[in-house]
């Protein structure tokens, strides 16, 4: 009877309740959070007015103000330098991901919807066809004959310039584009499925009122979260066609072309100019994959499927 | 099974024949031909003016793509400028290289991918399928370049436990052949490692799902001789189509790979034709690699229709 007494008192009470709530949301979320931080101050190192700089004040004043980490903080010109590239590197290539990201939700998420809609698929189903063909190439393969082509176009009319940032991103949009389209037809495909849908039909409504139904109710979820997951893959493909050389040109920093820099060093064994890239690259795609499965999972569709 | 190959050889092939437009028009302005339409045959020729009637418009475009066809067919994949050999020699000197990196590769992956899949999908929730989830997040976010830079930087240069790079042929040093070849393999393993583990791992998912392994399991099979006897196939079967399409990420991984470490292999062949302005060598390139991958998956249909008694009498 007590017990029962005590229980509906901390029930009704709503401070410690809301608290419990903002704990559990606190735990569960923990590495979204902590992706979100480490993705906001990395933007924000990036687009300082002058990392070099800031690094140097920040290890220097850290340095004076707590004497016993002086120790583990860089202070030799040439190691701010590397870490200053590496954090103006940041900028250009989550620039070109997010872009290539955008692009293809763009280009591919129309061409998939009309493709698994029963109306526009005469329309979509030849363009998803052609986005499988895309796909048929191994991805680095096709970017660097796209890359190479633009090149050729470029300095066969001589007047005309391929913007380097902005085509990369158009070539990376195209190579990501049916991962895009895929989903896009997937969702719609299984809307169709859905009772509430067949109720409708049932009604006499109209096929376009029953994609765009089926539309709203299912596709934007995936498709933020798919768009999210692709900003990872195009920043692997962009690193990758970067260090080749064939990727950003090669006055714009990014993590690839920094990669490619540092092999010369890293024979004579300085460590500093291919780890630093490297590890931010990875800390940077460990955080977008993880805020891409926190999406999935938040805007997944529940109910019938 | 005919029915089955039939469909999928079509779909399959009208792919490559769409992949070989694409090549072919995105090269176009890079290759100049001497003479269009001279090596045709006066049918193709007169098939081609009809066409030029019917449209009203420059056909000099179809009269190339089909010369370039013809001599596909023919087995001939265009010449390098720069080396003066033809594409096809060219790939055949260098192929040995890549086969062996990425034989390598694959062997180093499903060493790992194989057994945590198949035990992570044999007891979903619990510790090993965590950690394969954990395993598969860490490798997804690894890039191949840096992989392959790190691995060698702390492997050949601050230890120097492993070479640092180049070919030795394994026929006549399978041992310094293996040694240089482990860390390359190891590079492309970890690139490969997380499609490779998740198609593994939903395969056998899929197949602990069947009804006959229940009745199997309930009939008093030993977990064991379940897992590794009958789930193995199933999952095998069901994990074929995504492993066959880790072609391209392998094809991808090479070109990076044999880049970092200098080896003389294909991936390296396209990175030389693109230095050096070789367009000929670079379109047979890029068509002998989608080629491949058509292949590959075609092989994986075949493969899975033998291992998956359904599949062929479904169709």
């Amino acid at each position: 009877m007590n017990n029962a007494t005590i229980d509906l008192d901390s029930a009704d009470d709503p401070a410690p309740r809301r608290l419990r709530r903002l704990w559990h949301f606190l735990r569960r979320s923990f590495g979204t959070i902590l992706a979100l931080v480490f993705l906001s101050s990395l933007l924000a190192a990036a687009l300082a007015p002058e990392p070099l700089a800031m690094l140097s004040w920040l290890a220097a004043d850290t340095s004076r103000r707590l004497p016993w980490l002086a120790a583990f903080l860089p202070s030799d010109p040439t190691t701010l330098r590397v870490l200053s590239d590496v954090l103006r590197a940041a900028s250009p290539t989550l620039g070109v991901s997010v872009a290539a990201a955008a692009g293809a939700l763009l280009l591919g998420a129309p061409i998939g919807m009309m493709a698994g809609a029963r109306v526009l698929a005469w329309i979509g189903r030849p363009l998803q066809g052609v986005l499988t063909i895309v796909d048929a190439f191994p991805p680095l393969v096709l970017a660097l004959t796209v890359v190479v082509a633009l090149d050729a176009l470029e300095s066969m009319r001589p007047g005309w310039k391929a913007p380097g940032a902005v085509s990369l991103s158009m070539v990376l949009a195209l190579l990501l584009a049916p991962r895009i389209a895929r989903i896009a037809s997937k969702e719609m495909h299984q809307a169709r499925r859905e009772p509430h849908l067949a109720a409708l039909r049932a009604l006499g409504a109209s096929a376009t009122r029953i994609a765009m139904h089926g539309w709203l109710r299912r596709c934007p979820g995936p498709l933020v979260a798919g768009t999210m997951g692709l900003v990872g893959a195009a920043m692997l493909l962009e690193t990758s066609l970067s260090f080749l050389g064939f990727g950003m040109p090669q006055n714009t920093p990014s993590w690839g072309t920094l990669l490619a820099a540092g092999v010369r060093p890293m024979l004579a064994a300085q460590w500093l100019p291919v780890v630093a890239p490297a590890t931010l690259l990875m800390l940077t795609l460990f955080a977008v994959n993880l805020l891409a499965q926190a999406l999935g999972r938040r805007l997944e569709v529940r109910g019938t499927g | 099974m005919l029915v089955y190959l039939a469909k999928r050889g079509a779909a399959r092939l009208s792919l490559l024949f769409g992949a070989g437009v694409v090549i072919f028009l995105l090269t176009r302005p890079l290759i100049a031909d001497a003479a269009p339409g001279a090596t045709l045959p006066a049918a193709i020729v007169a098939m081609i003016v009809q066409t030029r009637s019917l449209l009203g418009s420059d056909v000099a475009i179809l009269t190339q793509f089909a010369e370039w066809t013809m001599s596909l067919l023919g087995g001939d994949f265009g010449r390098s400028a720069a080396a003066d050999a033809s594409t096809l020699t060219l790939i055949r000197q260098r192929l040995p290289v890549t086969l062996h990196l990425i034989a390598g590769g694959l062997a180093l992956a499903l060493v790992v991918a194989l057994p945590v899949g198949l035990l992570a999908a044999a007891r979903p929730g619990r510790a090993l399928d965590r950690a394969s989830r954990v395993l598969v997040f860490v490798t997804q976010a690894m890039p191949m370049a840096g992989v392959s830079l790190v691995l060698m930087l702390v492997f050949a240069i601050l230890l120097r436990w492993l070479p640092a790079g180049g070919h030795v042929d394994p026929t006549t040093q399978p041992v310094r052949a293996l040694a240089h070849l482990l860390l390359p393999a190891g590079a492309l393993a970890i690139g490969l490692l997380p499609m490779l583990l998740c198609a593994i791992r939903d395969g056998a998912r899929a197949a602990h799902g069947e009804r006959h392994l229940d009745t199997a399991r309930a009939s008093g099979v030993s977990p064991r001789r379940l897992i590794w006897g009958r789930t193995l196939r199933l999952t095998l079967a069901a994990a074929l189509v995504p492993i066959a399409s880790l072609a391209g990420q392998m094809m991808s991984g090479a070109i990076l790979v044999e880049a970092v470490f200098d080896l003389p292999g294909v991936g390296r062949l396209v990175i030389e034709s693109l230095d050096a302005r070789d367009y000929g060598l670079l379109r047979g390139l890029a068509l002998a690699s989608v080629m491949t991958m058509v292949a590959t998956a075609l092989a994986g249909d075949v493969l899975r229709g033998l291992l998956d008694r359904r599949i062929r009498s479904a169709s």
